[in-house]
């Protein structure tokens, strides 16, 4: 019995520490078009994005290290920005109001949309609040990010450099 | 039937009454995208944690019994 529940630890442990899959095999972006929470700009449509390479990042206002995320992510934007990174926040927020007054209180320096319906992390396979995707200029996902840790922070940063300097360099 | 063959008959049984209680359960994975009702204050194991520990305080002063009767955090499941 004692060897089954070590087993169980050494074998759950990992899926509670790691961050989330490197992808090897990089999938092409699901279907996914949701709306701008400021109702008067058009919808995000990611496959629009392609020749770009996207940051995908799923938050909600009732998500707490979602905001601690938002400083990471504008910071991102406006190194990478100009190199050809585009960083898209997709609210999971039930009420539009609710993610207005968190973008009051975080601005996000990058286009955010909201899928009130759920659509898009179904697609996606969001297992946890908040999740990133770092998708390459050809429109496919090479990273998924669960969660936000500031340990995690230089080893993402170097993960978007390095997918600018493969587009660079005409990708694999 | 041999005492061995009841026995078995027995444990399975209540093998079968265990996966029956399993499978009556109303337990449902909630999305994680859909967590926010249970990321409501009022839905944390415990609302007011400033109180609590106040009372806990007092009552492992008053009473010298220790204190650690509640848990922590609530349910957004958020990393």
């Amino acid at each position: 019995m004692r060897f089954f529940s070590s087993l169980f630890l050494v074998c759950a442990t990992p899926l509670l520490v790691l961050p989330g899959p490197v992808l090897a095999e990089r999938p092409a972006l699901p279907p996914c078009a949701p709306a701008r929470i400021d109702a008067q700009a058009p919808a995000v449509d990611l496959h629009e994005l392609r020749g770009r390479v996207v940051l995908i990042d799923f938050w909600a206002s009732w998500c707490a290290p979602c905001a601690h995320a938002f400083g990471f992510l504008n910071a991102l934007q406006d190194e990478f920005g100009a190199r050809g990174l585009t960083v898209v926040g997709i609210s999971v927020d039930k009420d539009a109001a609710d993610a207005r007054r968190f973008l009051q209180r975080y601005p996000a320096s990058f286009p955010t949309a909201i899928d009130s319906g759920g659509e898009c992390p179904r697609a996606f396979g969001v297992k946890a609040m908040p999740s990133s995707y770092l998708v390459d200029r050809e429109g496919r996902v090479v990273e998924v990010h669960r969660g936000f840790r500031n340990g995690d922070v230089t080893e993402r940063r170097r993960a978007v450099m390095k997918l600018l300097d493969e587009a660079r360099g005409g990708g694999r | 039937m041999s005492a061995f063959t009841r026995l078995a008959k027995r444990r399975m049984c209540g093998v079968a009454c265990v996966l029956t209680l399993f499978a009556c359960s109303g337990c449902a994975g909630v999305p994680a995208w859909e967590r926010g009702d249970l990321a409501r204050p009022e839905m944390a194991l415990e609302p007011q944690p400033g109180q609590r520990a106040l009372q806990e305080h007092v009552y492992s002063s008053r009473e010298a019994g220790a204190a650690g009767a509640t848990g922590q955090g609530g349910g957004c499941g958020c990393y």
